[in-house]
């Protein structure tokens, strides 16, 4: 196949590209070094500890009682320590003496909501202070709100319920964040926002990939030879993504032996989220270089897009934006949802969570493809 | 004929680049494509190659159409551009292989081609340095070697000696004879006249989009040869010579620089002895004697007005 011809020798010239891989590869594993050492203070925690939380329960129905319920098995007890309180005032007002760190509420129409099968939602109100505390309860919350989803789906499908109760089960121990009361250090979290920016600056090979035989003349001799333009460029396109999977692999590999990165124990679906980000990435270069048809405006759009995605998904530094508007633009940011599935997976997160992240980055990809094919006519025939 | 083009037109932003161009291409011919900058021969030669599509006319390539049968008749061209198209990032074995994958080539029979055509270019040794590093002769050759690698039934060479040394530039004229031998035929532009009156057989020169002449050398030289130019270098200066040798009936014109005298006659005017005898009148004797015989440059210059070079 000569899609795969071409394909392997983008990717063996990329490799031979020293400068190209010291800037996707080298320097993202000199700052994971830098900063992870920097910022991983020698005292700090190693596992989670108990997390303080506030819990208004004003509705008096069944559903929430069996919440009830699940806040007393032993092992959500082992994360979090939960005071009653009777008001959402009351809960509040602890969060703001910082006497807890995040308020679970629960408003008196829950339960009537659920079986009049209206929106029904548990309210979590955070404190800015600890941004992992507080996401793990949110996913503690998330769990009981799946198992109440699947039961309703059950129930309407008549499934028997009679025996459904909240037990200590493995499928509650899955939701949880740090599951096994790991926090990931400094070097464990800048691994992956780095592992993020590694693949980010591959958008230049994918630009290039496309321009090159423009200015190198060797689309004289692609063009008159017996095979199809659009042979070639899927050629490039998939060596370009195979060149930024390899790179993620080594990055990984070596991150995990030399620095000891915590990558987690799903190494096939670490993988796959690097699969599908540099699919994604492939893309935005591919698109980058047929919107503006030219190479140099191409190379320094995306030099200054990769700068600033990573800088408003945190990567470089952790960013607190205090704004509830941008905290959900922000999470519709390629490398946050990246970031976030990669999280989740590494720390047995949100599932959940996960599955939108994917869903986003494949439903972002597909839209950066149909925009390629449709300006790629013009500027690449 | 391997080529046929007839009243090939192709047009850029409403201005015509081709106009009306019928050119036919024997089988194992050297075809010489002359013609100053922007005469039209490199938009020829793109149409032929699928670069740019026609606005008129019709190309037959292997007594096929063109734009029936595009993808099968490039499988049978090779095209050696006048900027060097390789991958410098890669060997020279790369390229050669690349580009012979490409055309279709697989397994055994890509390595074989591969070596082949690396062997006929002189840089089977040098396979394994990249491309960048090679001098610009060695670039040259390899450009040709990704060219014929798949074995080409035709070869179009789009000034494949530009500024390269002499040593390579004869190692490149010697492979197109012998690549010309193995049976391919070859479309040569340059603009090096002394290359294509030594290789071509035949000639088309082309000026603003249109084919001005025609033929093999002699024909195209037998279009301006009306004069003959004879040089004498004497071994004295004799001003009244001059004025002997201009009554002489045939001769057009005479004139004396320092010791040498040139002189313009008829064509077949037979006014050679006539001069000789002239001379040996005076005290001067003749040391040497030049006759200039009609050059292509000469028959370019007179067609277009124009130097190769313009």
């Amino acid at each position: 196949m000569k899609i795969f011809h071409i394909a392997y020798y983008t990717m063996i010239r990329n490799f031979r590209d020293k400068k190209s891989i010291l800037l996707t590869l080298g320097l993202p594993i000199l700052l994971i070094l830098i900063i992870g050492t920097a910022l991983n203070s020698a005292d700090s925690p190693k596992t989670l500890d108990k997390i303080s939380v506030a819990y208004v329960n004003e509705d008096k129905g069944a559903i929430s009682k069996e919440f009830d319920a699940f806040l007393n098995i032993d092992d959500i007890k082992y994360f979090i320590d939960v005071r009653e309180e009777k008001s959402y005032e009351d809960g509040i007002k602890l969060i703001n003496e910082k006497k807890v760190e995040a308020l679970i509420y629960i408003k008196n129409d829950f339960s009537g909501s659920i079986s009049n099968e209206k929106k029904a939602v548990i309210e979590v109100y955070e404190s800015p202070l600890n941004e992992l505390h507080v996401s793990v309860v949110k996913s503690i919350v998330e769990s009981f709100i799946n198992r109440v989803n699947t039961m309703e789906v059950m129930y309407k499908m008549n499934a028997d319920l009679s025996n459904q109760k909240f037990i200590q089960d493995k499928s509650i121990m899955d939701m949880p964040i740090t599951a096994k009361g790991n926090i990931p250090r400094a070097i464990d979290y800048y691994a992956v926002t780095m592992l993020a920016v590694s693949l980010m600056y591959g958008t230049l090979f994918a630009s290039y990939a496309m321009a090159e035989d423009k200015f190198e003349n060797t689309y004289i001799r692609i063009k008159s030879s017996p095979t199809k333009a659009y042979i070639n460029y899927l050629g490039k396109t998939l060596g370009t993504i195979a060149t930024l999977l390899l790179e993620a692999i080594l990055l990984i590999v070596f991150t995990k032996y030399a620095y000891h990165v915590n990558w987690g124990s799903n190494i096939p679906m670490v993988l796959f989220l690097s699969s599908l980000f540099s699919v994604f990435v492939t893309g935005l270069g591919i698109m980058a270089y047929v919107i503006t048809n030219d190479e140099k405006k191409s190379g320094t759009f995306l030099n200054i897009l990769t700068v600033f995605l990573t800088f408003i998904s945190g990567g470089y530094v952790k960013i607190n934006f205090n704004g509830i508007i941008f905290d959900k633009l922000v999470a519709f940011v390629p490398n946050k949802m990246f970031q976030t599935a990669m999280f989740n997976t590494i720390y047995d997160g949100s599932m959940h969570q996960t599955q939108a992240c994917i869903i986003g980055l494949i439903v972002i990809t597909v839209m950066i493809f149909f925009i390629v094919a449709g300006f790629g006519r013009r500027v690449l025939d | 004929m391997i080529l046929e083009i007839k009243n090939l037109v192709k047009r850029f932003n409403g201005n015509i680049a081709v106009d009306n161009v019928n050119i036919s291409i024997k089988e194992g011919e050297i075809f010489g494509l002359l013609g100053p900058n922007g005469a039209g021969k490199t938009t020829t030669i793109n149409t032929i190659i699928g670069l740019a599509k026609i606005d008129g006319g019709e190309i037959t390539i292997f007594g096929k159409n063109i734009k029936s049968y595009e993808m099968e008749i490039k499988k049978d061209i090779g095209i050696v551009p006048q900027d060097i198209a390789l991958y410098e990032d890669m060997t020279a074995y790369e390229n050669a292989t690349f580009f012979g994958r490409l055309y279709g080539l697989r397994d055994g029979f890509l390595k074989d081609s591969v070596e082949e055509a690396l062997h006929f270019t002189g840089l089977w040794d040098k396979r394994h340095e990249l491309t960048k590093r090679f001098s610009g002769g060695m670039k040259r050759r390899l450009n040709i070697a990704c060219a014929i690698v798949h074995h080409p039934k035709l070869i179009i060479m789009d000034e494949p000696t530009v500024g390269i040394d002499p040593q390579s530039r004869n190692h490149i004229l010697k492979s197109i004879r012998k690549l010309n031998e193995m049976g391919s035929t070859i479309i040569y532009t340059s603009h090096y006249m002394e290359e294509v009156e030594e290789l071509c057989t035949y000639i088309t020169i082309m000026d603003h989009g249109k084919v001005i002449a025609k033929g093999t050398k002699d024909e195209l030289k037998g279009l301006i040869a009306f004069e003959e130019k004879t040089t004498f270098e004497l071994s004295g200066m004799n001003y009244t010579v001059v004025d002997h040798i201009k009554k002489i009936n045939g001769v057009k014109d005479c004139t004396m620089k320092g010791k040498t005298i040139s002189v313009i006659s008829q064509k077949n005017s037979k006014t050679l002895g006539k001069i000789i005898d002239a001379i040996s009148s005076t005290d001067c004797e003749i040391i040497s004697l030049s006759i200039d015989k009609p050059t292509l440059e000469g028959v370019f210059l007179t067609l277009t007005g124009r130097t190769l070079r313009d």
